[in-house]
């Protein structure tokens, strides 16, 4: 069941009638009922990976005695569970290989592991509640059913944000009565996160596609707007589908995390990724730089420190070198940019850019969004040679005249919707703009005059039912951030 | 409550306003069922006689002869390739504002998976166009849910089925009247065929002028095997139509008649057409095979092997009112 999906409207229409008549005593059990639901219609053979993480974790949370050692069973056990599972299609092929070379029979076609679904995000999760619980952060839950909720709670199982125990169980247990207001706003999340993912996502992904499908044949500019493309869908995909999940949360009364504060807004790597993704971002330097030692222990161990985090994160993301060199070109631009100022301002002063000006403001958003973009072509890419060849094809034959001839719409966007996703990306970056100075879109809209409110909704109603894109031939199953 | 309030007067207005889109956004020279409506909305003329049917009701039943002959009003509802549970809908709807004394349906309707048109193109092309601005009901969504190839969102919401349309907009989509007249004013030979000339020729003349264009040498084959043969079952999600069609011509207390028109069939339609026959004489409900009952002329009573002439449909129309006359006195 995907969260877009009229199977999932159906299915939500009605576990809100039950909740909100519920007595408020029972809603969590309704929740972990539905959630576990939920999960099991993708496939019930998922139910059993899930149990196992909460279970561990739960029991180990509890231990008295060698907490430690426990500990770090439990941990290596999950991280092992994940590791295979997610990576055994590319274990088993280096096995065969093997296999071939001492004569022996292949045994990969043998095995056909499931990858269930959020697998990478519930883990984490778990792994985060017994580490707070070993620091003392937090107390051991006492109820495994709570613990299960936690972990399994419906609208973040899929894609996240990966939720901390300490924040999402107050709102899990506290009296969720029903506020009109607070239900309108998540209702409205809900309507930004759809045009975000089905108008602009879904539709700027056609040339993405095909300017990755078709990098060979392709040069210049072509790829250089194929590239940025890239880097739209991704964050209108995967930030529309968390706006999703959070206001589906938020209509029940229970508030998930911001997981994407305006990245593309930052003027350095660092500042971006303190806006994006910002659970995982979070977790990995609570998790994994602070306890190697983050910059505590001089220069050159903060370097050190920095690229493990990053290289956790590109190979949590998915299994190839593409992975690690895109998690490790995030390290090594702040690696670089640490060493670089004295350098970097003795360019702006020759450029004659004032510091604070709108000039550097603009010189820094123009760097760091091109090392992004250079950085999604890795991630996106499906092996590092690949990522090169499209990197080296976008820098030859730069040709801005391409702009001009019609072969740019004749790639599955045509000129009257590459328009209107012009319209909407530049409408999305302004409304990023405005509320990055001053406060969230929702409230901006919710408390403007009554006209114009329901003018907006009616606009982005309209906006999503002609120009999404769905019907016959979209794949509901295709977001971006659910695959790892 | 006055956000209670608020709240009900917007969805009320948002799906007024989806609502009105539907009859921007849907293709209207493409829609008969919508230029038909539209068309006897100006006439605003009721009739004693109601056609229904696909391309052969039209073909064979001409309500021209009926008001020259007998001065009965009739008018010929079909629509071009339209399914018996598509045909129960629109009977549904028209009932409810213009109830007839005697309905005629042709029966082609109940072969939508055997016949000379594919079943591809029965359900998927012409089905969604002839149902999808049928106004929404629990029966429609029944039918929607029996013939399995449409889609329930867009054969509601033609907004959502022709959002590609917003980019080809012009003045005639927002003509809510648009009808055939007014296709015909800007007539464009590649988009239309012989039926769509016909079915202009229906409102100016309220009756079917085609004329013969084949002489039909093999079809003498058909004919003669057309008593031997044996029954077929009809699928149960379309027999359940023709017990609908009954039942509902009971409740508004109007005569039914049911005909088949002569054209080349598959063995197995005359097998069905036989079974039907069957079916509705234990029912106690009028069925003519006009292939059986009429002599055909093969050289000048058909259009083409699919269709009768204007001779072919006086035939047929002389027939049936004869029919007519046995069960009602007008």
């Amino acid at each position: 069941m995907n969260y877009i999906s009229l199977q999932f409207v159906n299915f939500f229409i009605i576990i809100l009638i039950l909740y909100y008549i519920m007595p408020l005593r029972l809603r969590n059990f309704l929740l972990l009922g539905t959630s576990l639901y939920f999960y099991a219609c993708f496939d019930i053979a998922y139910v059993p990976f899930l149990i196992f993480v909460a279970l561990s974790t739960f029991i180990v949370a509890k231990v008295k005695k060698r907490k430690k050692l426990w500990l770090w069973v439990v941990i290596s056990a999950n991280v092992l569970l994940w590791f295979i599972i997610k990576f055994h299609y590319f274990i088993f092929a280096y096995l065969d290989q093997f296999l071939g070379i001492v004569k022996l029979p292949p045994i990969g076609d043998k095995f056909s592991i499931l990858v269930p679904v959020g697998i990478s995000y519930y883990i984490l999760q778990a792994i985060a509640y017994v580490l707070d619980v070993h620091r003392n952060k937090i107390e051991p839950e006492t109820k495994f059913w709570k613990y299960l909720l936690f972990l399994s709670y419906f609208p973040a199982i899929v894609q996240g944000p990966i939720s901390r125990y300490d924040k999402l169980m107050p709102e899990l247990t506290k009296s969720k009565k029903f506020n009109y207001d607070t239900f309108a706003n998540n209702l409205l999340l809900v309507l930004l996160g759809l045009v975000k993912k089905m108008v602009i996502a879904d539709r700027i992904a056609i040339y993405a596609n095909y300017c990755f499908n078709n990098y060979d044949s392709l040069s210049g500019f072509t790829l250089y707007l194929g590239a940025i493309a890239y880097s739209i869908q991704l964050y209108t995909d995967f930030s529309g589908c968390v706006d999703i999940c959070r206001g589906v949360s938020g209509m029940l009364g229970i508030e998930l995390a911001e997981n994407f504060n305006h990245p593309y807004m930052a003027t350095s790597i660092k500042e971006f990724w303190g806006k994006w993704h910002i659970s995982l971002s979070s977790w990995l330097k609570d998790y994994i730089y602070i306890p190697l030692g983050g910059n505590r222990n001089g220069a050159l161990r903060k370097n050190f420190n920095l690229l493990a985090t990053f290289t956790v994160s590109g190979i949590w993301h998915g299994f190839g070198m593409h992975y690690i060199v895109w998690g490790a070109l995030q390290a090594i631009s702040q690696i670089t940019s640490s060493y670089t100022i004295t350098l970097r301002t003795t360019i702006k002063q020759w450029l004659k850019i004032e510091k604070d000006s709108l000039s550097e403001r603009f010189y820094k958003h123009f760097i760091t969004l091109h090392l992004i973009l250079i950085s999604w072509i890795f991630f996106r890419a499906e092996n590092l040679t690949i990522a090169f060849r499209y990197i080296c094809n976008m820098f030859t034959e730069w040709n801005i005249l391409e702009l001009m001839n019609n072969s740019l719409f004749d790639q599955g966007v045509n000129f009257f919707y590459f328009i209107i996703l012009f319209i909407h990306i530049a409408v999305l970056f302004m409304s990023e703009y405005y509320a990055n100075k001053h406060k969230n879109m929702v409230l901006i809209i919710r408390e403007s005059h009554i006209f114009i409110r329901w003018s907006i909704y009616f606009v982005l109603i309209y906006d999503l039912l002609l120009f999404g894109v769905y019907g016959s031939g979209y794949d509901t199953s295709g977001f971006l951030y659910g695959g790892f | 409550m006055k956000k209670l309030f608020a709240t009900l007067l917007f969805i009320i207005l948002l799906i007024y306003a989806v609502v009105s889109s539907n009859n921007i956004f849907i293709d209207k020279t493409n829609n008969r069922y919508y230029m038909l409506e539209n068309e006897l909305k100006q006439k605003s003329e009721t009739y004693d006689v109601q056609i229904y049917g696909s391309c052969h009701a039209y073909t064979s039943f001409n309500p021209m002869y009926l008001i020259e002959k007998y001065n009965i009003s009739s008018y010929n509802l079909s629509n071009p390739s339209e399914i018996i549970p598509i045909t129960y809908l629109r009977m549904l709807e028209r009932f409810k504002y213009d109830t007839p004394k005697v309905a005629v349906v042709e029966i082609w309707g109940t072969n939508p998976y055997e016949t000379y048109v594919s079943t591809e193109d029965i359900l998927d092309s012409a089905t969604p166009v002839n149902i999808e601005l049928l106004p929404i009901s629990l029966e429609k969504l029944s039918v929607i849910e029996d013939l399995e190839t449409l889609d329930a969102i867009e054969e509601n919401f033609a907004i959502i089925k022709y959002k590609d349309r917003v980019s080809e907009q012009s003045l005639n989509d927002l003509d809510f009247n648009y009808h055939f007249y007014k296709a015909n004013a800007i007539y464009n030979p590649e988009r239309t065929y012989w039926l769509y000339e016909e079915m202009i020729n229906r409102f100016e003349h309220n009756g079917y002028k085609s004329t013969p264009v084949t002489s039909l040498s093999d079809y003498p084959e058909q004919q003669a095997k057309v008593f031997d043969i044996d029954t077929l079952e009809i699928e149960a999600n379309i027999i359940k139509y023709i017990d609908k069609i009954i039942t509902l011509c009971d409740k508004y207390n109007v005569e039914l008649i049911f005909y088949r028109a002569p054209y080349r069939a598959t063995e197995n339609e005359l097998r069905k057409a036989n079974y039907l026959s069957n079916y509705l004489e234990e029912k106690n409900i009028a069925f003519y095979d006009l292939e059986k009952e009429i002599h055909f002329d093969y050289e000048k009573d058909f259009h083409d092997y699919e269709h009768l002439s204007i001779y072919g449909s006086e035939k047929a129309t002389y027939f049936l009112t004869e029919k007519i006359l046995q069960l009602i006195n007008f």
